[in-house]
């Protein structure tokens, strides 16, 4: 068994899903910035379904699926399953982003909606059969293979809520109101694609990146069953009995322990580390998971039977922000340095490595530039959750600026990798090549 | 270093050779990684490396290894290489040598 980057996709495959990601990522702070006021309003209104599209599908889920098409046969130990596939799936997701964006901005719920959701929905089913296939050919079948297909197909089952939604607003045919649907169509999105996704990609990286001590599978394994238990009886309950505040703390309490099980796995990691000085891109990452407590105390919060706070505070934007800014967007923000520069220097630079004086994968960027996208990346997401908290607009109008400062750094640093030419490399010493003594 | 004190010259070549091959992930040579297990100089003048990798599937183990054979063409044109690739026994962090400790931080 020869562990391979031979086994990877085309790098010009992964990069584009990088591009794009990044110039939503702009986008979506532009579109915040001119809807500050929309946080303080109810979470479902046309700027913030905006918002929250752009960011889960144009950013976070378009890196996803880029950075996954390099990692399932690292993971899998064997190649993907279709380039092909993954180029369609691309076009179809770009696509269907861009206009479903379009539609909710002006809340368009037309046909142009519809074509929208079904562009996305052809999308996702591409992509899933992409990921059971590869896995499928999987040489080792391990518990990181079992999370993702199965953050797949709660993908799947989030785009198919989506997408009924999208018809009812033109068709009324469900039985229950929108709100409801929402409530499922966000938690199979935020909890089935991305909290298990996060934990099965991860639970193999994080370890590998810090030279950790080899860590049994227990805690993954029950993180998993109680994770997919509490969010299938969610959905049952959902679909069939309409949902119960004390039934929905119940399947809270599943989930919550499920994800404290993956935080203590990683905190074991962290903790018998071998590589003691982290980069900047690892300590985004390690801020992420602690972040992560956040929303995970809000969801408690917003769960409780007769709690007096949720009445005075837009408890559901909080806790819908503090996990998709906080957690998730403090993830990728650090993770993207961990894995595009691999990508792209494995393409540029991988066949030299021994011959000539190369540059190491973080020499592709610049790591002030990224510290300093940590800092006000800090400093806007806690002015965010202050402004929210205590309802000072213009806490949150002043956050909304520096997310675009953040998106500029992240864009320049991205643009910096995927710009890269070996050849200038090598011959301009003032790109300050590694030394390799 | 201690391990290949009574190498033969050339297997110390190697071994410094070894050196110029970096990990990079974690920007250390992997000689300091403790990534090499074994250098051997057989007498049809050849040189074999017995090796291990940090992880299983680690998305670099390949360019490492184009990186070996291409520092050992580079300096023994003469000779020719046979690199294996083992996984037990398991690669552990007590295998890092010293100045890939400090390097690493540890």
């Amino acid at each position: 068994m020869i562990p391979s980057s031979k086994n990877a996709p085309p790098t010009n495959l992964i990069v584009q899903h990088y591009a794009f990601g990044g110039i939503a990522f702009f986008a979506f702070t532009i579109l915040m910035f001119l809807s500050s006021d929309s946080f303080s309003g109810h979470h479902f209104s046309p700027a913030l379904l905006t918002l929250t599209h752009t960011y889960v599908l144009g950013w976070i889920s378009m890196i996803i699926f880029g950075a996954l098409y390099q990692l399932l046969p690292v993971i899998t130990l064997s190649s993907l399953y279709s380039t092909k596939l993954a180029y369609v799936t691309f076009i179809l997701f770009a696509l269907g982003t861009i206009l479903l964006c379009y539609c909710f901005w002006k809340f368009e719920i037309g046909l142009p909606m519809q074509i929208a959701s079904l562009l996305l929905l052809s999308s996702i089913v591409l992509f899933s059969i992409n990921v059971f296939l590869t896995c499928k050919k999987a040489t080792s079948k391990k518990t990181e293979n079992d999370f993702i297909q199965t953050a797949a197909l709660w993908l799947l089952l989030t785009a198919i809520i989506g997408i009924l939604m999208v018809f009812n607003f033109r068709y009324p045919f469900l039985p229950m109101e929108h709100l409801h649907y929402l409530k499922l169509h966000a938690h199979f999105g935020f909890v089935g694609w991305f909290v298990l996704l996060i934990i099965g990609v991860a639970s193999k990286l994080l370890p590998m990146f810090l030279l950790s001590s080899a860590q049994k599978e227990t805690k993954l394994k029950s993180a998993y069953y109680l994770i997919n238990i509490g969010l299938l009886a969610f959905f049952i309950d959902g679909v069939f009995f309409g949902l119960n505040k004390y039934r929905n703390l119940f399947y809270y309490l599943f989930v919550l322990v499920g994800i404290l099980l993956f935080i203590s796995f990683i905190y074991t990691a962290y903790k018998t580390r071998a590589r003691k000085i982290l980069d900047i891109s690892m300590i985004h990452t390690i801020t992420a998971i602690v972040l992560l407590l956040v929303p995970l105390l809000c969801g408690i919060i917003v769960v409780l039977p007769n709690n007096s706070i949720q009445p005075i505070m837009p408890l559901n934007i909080i806790y819908a922000t503090s996990f998709l800014i906080g957690f998730v967007g403090s993830l990728v923000l650090g993770q993207t340095f961990k894995t595009l520069p691999f990508i792209v220097w494995t393409n540029k630079f991988g066949k030299m490595a021994g011959k000539k004086n190369i540059p190491l994968p973080k020499d592709l960027f610049s790591e002030k530039l990224l510290n300093f996208q940590l800092i006000v990346f800090l400093t806007s997401y806690i002015g965010l959750l202050l402004g929210l908290f205590f309802s000072l607009h213009f806490f949150i109008l002043f956050s909304t600026i520096l997310f675009i400062a953040v998106a500029i750094l992240y864009n320049i640093n991205i643009w910096k990798i995927i710009s890269v030419k070996s050849l200038n490399y090598i011959n301009n010493g003032s790109m300050e090549p590694c030394k390799q003594n | 270093m201690e391990a290949w004190n009574h190498a033969s010259k050339i297997e110390q070549d190697v071994y410094y050779a070894l050196k110029e091959v970096i990990d990079p992930e974690l920007a250390v040579n992997i000689v300091d990684l403790g990534l090499i297990y074994s250098i051997e100089y057989t007498k049809g003048k050849k040189i074999e490396i017995i090796m291990t990798l940090s992880s299983k599937g680690c998305p670099m183990g390949d360019v490492i290894m184009d990186a070996i054979r291409n520092v050992i063409t580079d300096k023994f044109p003469e000779n020719e290489l046979n690199l294996e690739l083992v996984w037990e026994p398991a690669w552990t962090t007590e295998r890092v040598t010293n100045d890939g400790r400090k390097e690493l931080g540890m």
